[in-house]
Order: structure tokens, then C-alpha cells, then sequence
């Protein structure tokens, strides 16, 4: 996580305060601005950014409050925090906030991060929009929440653990109103603006990788496509960021259930970077989800071209939608998209229906699971299904290789836990002989294997973890107990020893005198 | 095309998933009587089921899947272990509790009413390259995460080094001071220097 790794003369190119506010009335030499520009971006007073400091797990949002310089050119910005659902899903219990609201941070224990060194923590700009309905809030119209990556209209107090719908006079020292809405409003933030910046995160995310990936993934999709005159729209769209996105919509039209670290939650992926991806996926649900009633009252296939078009170029006014996958949303896009992709491809979709005499398996006993598979293992005739459904049975599994290979097997869904992805799932299936197992997978690594919704399945062959000895725990701190046993007795028996050795004395005492 | 019968069991399964605790980072030392014991305090807990880790590394924690007998139990257990640290069988490490998910459970019945449809892509499809590359990115995805869950588990390895370290030092100050209690070394000294020594 090194982005803000800039150096000191940099920061200092990089950066320039704006129009002066007025000087402190504490110490006249800290001087106050109205505004600053760092990176091409110019913050005012009361608006709203990303903090990233370093360690945590995602980004903060704040408001920037106040401006200043002391005479030693140390330059702070005092801010006050909005807290998001998941810092204070504690307190919240049973309310169930959407994905971009906020929370007004109010009272005390905020922290000492109240005043921020904007070279090092500034991410980018951020709208946020107060939808309270308070008198003194001017009511947000359609157009600004919309536009708005996140809202509020409560405040939490951290310490108290309350959170309100009341705000109070002043928040920290700071008038409500300018905690509200503006009313004259000039500031409504262009689509240009919103495209900068979202450039200058995307850039600075190290996801960006995943940008190329998917953009050479993509590519294919392209080269098919431009004949129908898609891409003209396209090359129009010169930013990167448009492009990329629309080639990965498409695409993830294709297959949408695909999405390498897009929304993992697992505990083993990196903090930091992934988990502020997931929130932007989040926070563009909601454009993605205007977008859906469009497609899927269409089911031809020419329509879906045009339906595209119209997606991108919705997209783009809008400028949500930053780097890697569409939202979650698009899952449901694709189930009507694959249908039509059946109807284009001149195969017909093999209905997957129960397997004939699949009763007759349960006829004779059979060895435990584990044991099976472990044979499994060393015959050779293990294979590892990835890329499913997640919800599929075991007995779906076993249908659909029947199906697909011809051949009678036994699976079963590998149980999603901590570790395994949300998205697809996994099982585990043991072929008959060596040789079955090996041409499936051979046939399905040369061949795709569509499932209905675009998925290919992807087959490898199966290797298990040993079972046997308990695995190392980590985190199991033990003392060294037998120490402390023997340690207990010398104890006692030292004690002993001196009470027989003072007894002895006295009596040896006893005996000169 | 969804049996009444498919229905009723698909519905039941479901009621019961509800009532199932999804518990992690277990050690695995634990065992299906501690887990009972332990979690006896909410309520009545129905079955314990281990997940077996099949193709996982090995050194991941333990989970396991514990039925109670009713759903507000099982959402007393998930909000109680979220708000406090809940350490089975006197492990440091606290144990996670989630409300369990359908696909936790491999034994799970059909859902009614849903039909699974597969199709052999032909070679001059032209979707067929994309579904090549789709699924290079799904293995390049395995591998990926495979990859970030070993650099998680060698920073608990660490963790839990240093915090064993921390801890074995501790313990050898306070046998010090023991042994210096024990055999009246402290008491001489204090005798001598004139200070109270308890």
C-alpha cells in the first residue's frame, strides 16, 4: 500500500493553498485559507474527501473543516469524520443502513486524527449529501443523491453508542448548517470533475493490474463484437477508465460470476485496498440497478447489442463506475443474456434432469466419504469441479457429469466456510477409473462446458490436504505445564526442607544448651 | 415442477439453516462435547457437525456448524461473540460466529423448482475464446487467493510467535520472583534492609 509514498519536494509541487481565509485567533501566525489544491484537485472548506491512513483497513471519509498553516509550515487540516456501517455495525444492531450511508461522528472519542496532514492522507474527493429532514437542511433533490457516492442523515455518538437523527447546535466546534447541505448550491460537482477523480483513485489503486487483466479478456469480446458497429461508440470514450468498463461489462455480461478480488470476503485477502474496492462495488449498485429494468424486459439478441450501447453511455454520464467488474447487479443481467446467447449458438442446452437409475447407487454399502475420497486420491480418479454454482447440490453435480461426460459418478460440494469464495463453488467428485477421470478433465480443460449462466466449468485433478495429525494453531499459547508442575512440587518440598532444618536447629540448640 | 414434497423440505432445511451457527476459528484440538459445553449457555444445542477441510492448506482453523434449538438462541450466540471474546476450551483465540448460509452444508436438499442446464461450447463459437480466458482467470483466481491465504497464515505464524515469546519471558520473571520468595531469599534481604516483605 505505498501510493502516498511521494516525496517531500513533490508534495510540495504538488500542493498550493488557495484564497486566504483570515488568521488564527490563538496565535496570529497560523494563517487560515479557504481552499487548497493538491494533485489537480482543489478542496474547499466544507467538503468532503477520502482519508487513507496508513494501517487501516479502508478509507475514511471527512469533512474538511478547517485549513491552516502554522508558521513552521506544517500544514493541517482539521476534519471531522463520517463514519460508515461497518465501523460501527456494533452500535447499529438492528437497523439495516444502506450500503452508502453515513454517519455523522459526533461527541468525543473520535480520536486525535482530527486534524489530518492532507499530503499524507488525502485520497480524493468525495460527495456526500445530508438527507436529513431537519428545518435548517435544505432537502437534497433526486439529481444530487444520485450523483452523491454516499448520504447521511444520522449521527452517531461513538462513546455514548447512540446514534440520532437530531443534530445538535454545533458539531465539534463547527456550526450544523455547514454540515448540511449548501443552499445556493453553485457547487454541484460536474461529471468532469467526478471522472478526475475517480481517475486519479483508480490510478493510484493497485488494483489497476486487474485493469489490464480484464482489459485483455475483454479485448476478445471486442474483436467480436466491432463488426456490429459497437465499437465506434466505444473508441469515442477515450478515457481509460470508460473504456475498460464497458469492455469488462460486456464481458461480464458473459460471464458476470467471475470477479478475481473484486468482492472476496475472505479474511485472507489483503486489507487495505480490496475491502475499499468492495465499498465502491457497493456504492455503485445503485447505478447499476437503474440500468437493470432496461435489460431485462429484452430477450433478443440484437436488442442486447443495443441495450449495451445505452448502458455505456448511461455510465459514463454518471462516472460512477470506476475500474474492474460492474457491481454486484449485473449478475442479474446475465441469466436473461445467457438465454439469448443459448438461442445464438446453434447447440442446444442439455436440460439437466435426474440421471437414470440414480437409486441404484444407494443399493450397496459404501465406505465413508472421507475414505473414498482419500482412495480417490491415490487411484488417480479424483477431480476438483471449480467455477459452479455455489448453490448447487451434490446430487446436481452428480446429474450434471452424467450429462455432460456420460459417465456415473459420486461428488459433492465442497462446504462453503471462511476460506471459499462467495461466488462459485467448488466440488469434489471421484470417477470410476483413472482414465475417466483424466479425459474429463482433458476434455474440459480443450472444451468449454457452459452452465447456464455463462459459467464454465473448470476441472482440475483433485488433491486433498493431509488429514491425520492435528494442524498447528496458531494463536494457542501454552505454558509449559509440566514445568510448572514440577515446579509446584519443589516448592513444596523446599518448604519441607526448611521446616525440618529449623525444627533440627532448635533441637540441636536444644541439645548443647 | 417443484413435488409439494421437495417443497416442504427445501423450507424445512432452510427454517433449520436459520437456526444454525456458522463457528470459526476453532482449534483443532476442540471437539464436539467442548463445543456443546461451551455453547450450553445459550440454549440447547441440537448437533455439532465439523467441517472437514478437504483442499485447504492445513494449518487453517477449525469450523463447525452448530444447530440450536431455536432462532433467537442462535442470534444470541452470533451477537454475543461479536461483542465480546469468546474463547473456547481457554484458547487465546477468540472464536467467530456467523449465522450459517445455505451452502455451508453439503448435505443439502435440492432447491424445488430450479433446473441446471449445461452446454458443450463448440470450437467456432466465437464465445468460446472467451470462455478459455474465463477460465484461465478463474485458476489464476485459485491460485491467487491460495497465495494471500499462505501470506495470512505465516503473519498469524508470526503473531503468535512473538506473543509466545512475550509470554515465556513473562513467565520467567514471575518464577524469579517466586524462587526467590520460596527460599526466604527476599525475607533475608528484607530482614536486613529493614522492609516488610509479603
Amino acid at each position: 500500500m505505498s501510493h502516498l509514498r511521494v516525496t517531500r519536494i513533490e508534495d510540495n509541487m504538488k500542493f498550493k493553498w488557495g484564497r486566504k481565509k483570515g488568521v488564527s485567533k490563538t496565535d496570529e501566525r497560523i494563517q487560515f485559507y479557504e481552499s487548497f489544491t493538491y494533485e489537480d484537485v482543489e478542496y474547499f472548506v466544507y467538503d468532503c474527501a477520502y482519508i487513507y491512513c496508513k494501517g487501516d483497513t479502508e478509507t475514511s471519509i471527512c469533512k474538511l473543516v478547517k485549513m491552516f498553516e502554522t508558521p513552521t509550515h506544517v500544514k493541517g487540516v482539521k476534519v471531522v469524520r463520517f463514519r460508515r456501517p461497518i465501523d460501527i455495525r456494533d452500535i447499529l444492531g438492528n437497523h439495516n443502513p444502506q450500503w452508502n450511508e453515513l454517519f455523522l461522528a459526533s461527541g468525543q472519542g473520535v480520536g486525535c486524527r482530527d486534524y489530518i496532514n492532507p499530503l499524507e492522507v488525502i485520497v480524493g474527493k468525495c460527495s456526500v449529501v445530508c438527507t436529513s429532514k431537519d428545518e435548517r437542511n435544505p432537502h437534497a433533490s433526486k439529481i444530487e443523491l444520485k450523483w452523491a457516492d454516499y448520504f447521511f442523515y444520522r449521527t452517531v455518538d461513538v462513546e455514548k453508542r447512540v446514534i440520532s437523527e437530531k443534530f445538535n447546535y454545533e458539531i465539534d466546534g463547527i456550526k450544523v448548517e455547514y454540515f448540511f447541505n449548501k443552499r445556493k448550491d453553485p457547487k454541484l460537482i460536474s461529471p468532469s470533475n467526478l471522472k478526475r477523480n475517480i481517475k486519479t483513485e483508480a490510478g493510484r489503486s493497485i488494483l489497476s493490474s486487474k485493469i489490464d487483466l480484464v482489459e485483455k479478456g475483454g479485448g476478445a469480446v471486442n474483436t467480436d463484437k466491432s463488426g456490429n458497429g459497437v465499437s465506434p461508440v466505444l473508441l469515442a470514450e477515450s478515457k481509460r477508465a470508460m473504456t475498460s468498463m464497458g469492455e469488462n461489462r460486456r464481458m461480464s455480461n458473459e460471464n458476470s460470476t467471475l470477479r478475481p478480488k473484486a468482492t472476496i470476503n475472505k479474511d485472507g485477502t489483503e486489507p487495505g485496498q480490496i475491502s475499499f474496492r468492495q465499498d465502491q462495488d457497493k456504492a455503485n449498485v445503485r447505478s447499476s440497478d437503474s440500468l437493470l429494468p432496461m435489460n431485462e424486459s429484452d430477450t433478443r439478441p440484437n436488442k442486447k447489442r443495443k441495450l449495451l450501447l445505452d448502458g455505456q453511455k448511461k455510465v459514463p454520464k454518471k462516472g460512477e463506475d470506476i475500474d474492474g467488474k460492474a457491481g454486484n447487479a449485473s449478475d442479474k443481467m446475465v441469466p436473461e443474456l445467457a438465454g439469448n446467447k443459448g438461442a445464438k449458438t446453434h447447440a442446444q442446452f442439455l436440460e439437466v434432469t435426474r440421471r437414470p437409475d440414480a437409486d441404484r447407487s444407494t443399493w450397496f454399502k459404501k465406505l465413508p466419504w472421507d475414505q473414498r475420497l482419500q482412495t480417490a486420491e491415490e487411484m488417480g480418479t479424483l477431480v476438483l469441479l471449480d467455477n459452479l454454482d455455489p448453490s448447487y447440490t451434490s446430487l446436481e453435480v452428480e446429474d450434471l457429469v452424467w450429462h455432460a461426460f456420460n459417465r456415473r459418478v459420486e461428488a459433492k460440494m465442497i462446504q462453503q466456510g471462511t476460506f471459499s469464495h462467495p461466488h462459485y463453488g467448488k466440488a469434489l467428485v471421484i470417477f470410476k477409473s483413472k482414465d475417466a477421470a483424466e479425459a474429463a478433465i482433458s476434455k474440459l480443460q480443450s472444451e468449454c462446458l457452459i452452465l447456464e449462466d455463462g459459467r464454465p466449468v473448470v476441472g482440475c485433478k483433485g488433491t486433498l490436504t493431509q488429514q491425520g495429525e492435528p494442524a498447528k494453531f496458531f494463536g494457542h499459547l501454552v505454558l509449559d505445564v509440566n514445568k510448572r508442575q514440577r515446579q509446584h512440587d519443589e516448592k513444596a518440598q523446599a518448604k519441607e526442607m526448611q521446616e525440618l532444618r529449623s525444627q533440627l536447629k532448635s533441637t540441636e540448640i536444644n541439645e548443647l544448651t | 415442477m417443484a413435488s409439494p414434497s421437495t417443497q416442504a423440505d427445501y423450507a424445512a432445511f432452510e427454517e433449520k439453516v436459520k437456526r444454525t451457527v456458522y463457528l470459526d476459528n476453532l482449534s483443532p484440538h476442540i471437539t464436539e462435547p467442548v463445543v456443546r459445553s461451551a455453547l450450553n449457555q445459550f440454549g440447547n444445542v441440537k448437533s455439532v457437525h465439523f467441517i472437514p477441510n478437504y483442499i485447504e492448506p492445513r494449518n487453517i482453523p477449525q469450523c463447525a456448524l452448530v444447530e440450536m434449538e431455536d432462532l433467537m438462541q442462535a442470534e444470541a450466540v452470533v451477537s454475543v461473540t461479536s461483542h465480546h471474546y469468546f474463547m473456547v476450551s481457554g484458547m487465546p483465540r477468540p472464536v467467530r460466529a456467523r449465522p450459517a448460509e445455505v451452502n455451508m452444508f453439503d448435505d443439502r436438499p435440492k432447491m424445488p423448482g430450479r433446473t441446471i442446464q449445461c452446454q458443450w461450447l463448440d470450437e467456432n463459437d466465437p464465445d468460446f475464446k472467451v470462455a478459455q480466458k474465463i477460465k484461465d482467470l478463474t485458476k489464476l483466481n485459485a491460485a491467487q487467493s491460495a497465495f494471500l491465504l499462505k501470506q495470512q497464515l505465516q503473519e498469524e505464524e508470526s503473531l503468535a510467535k512473538y506473543q509466545q515469546d512475550i509470554l515465556n519471558t513473562n513467565y520467567k520473571k514471575h518464577e524469579v520472583i517466586d524462587n526467590i520468595m520460596v527460599d526466604g531469599t527476599a525475607r533475608r534481604l528484607a530482614d536486613r534492609y529493614n522492609l516488610r516483605c509479603d
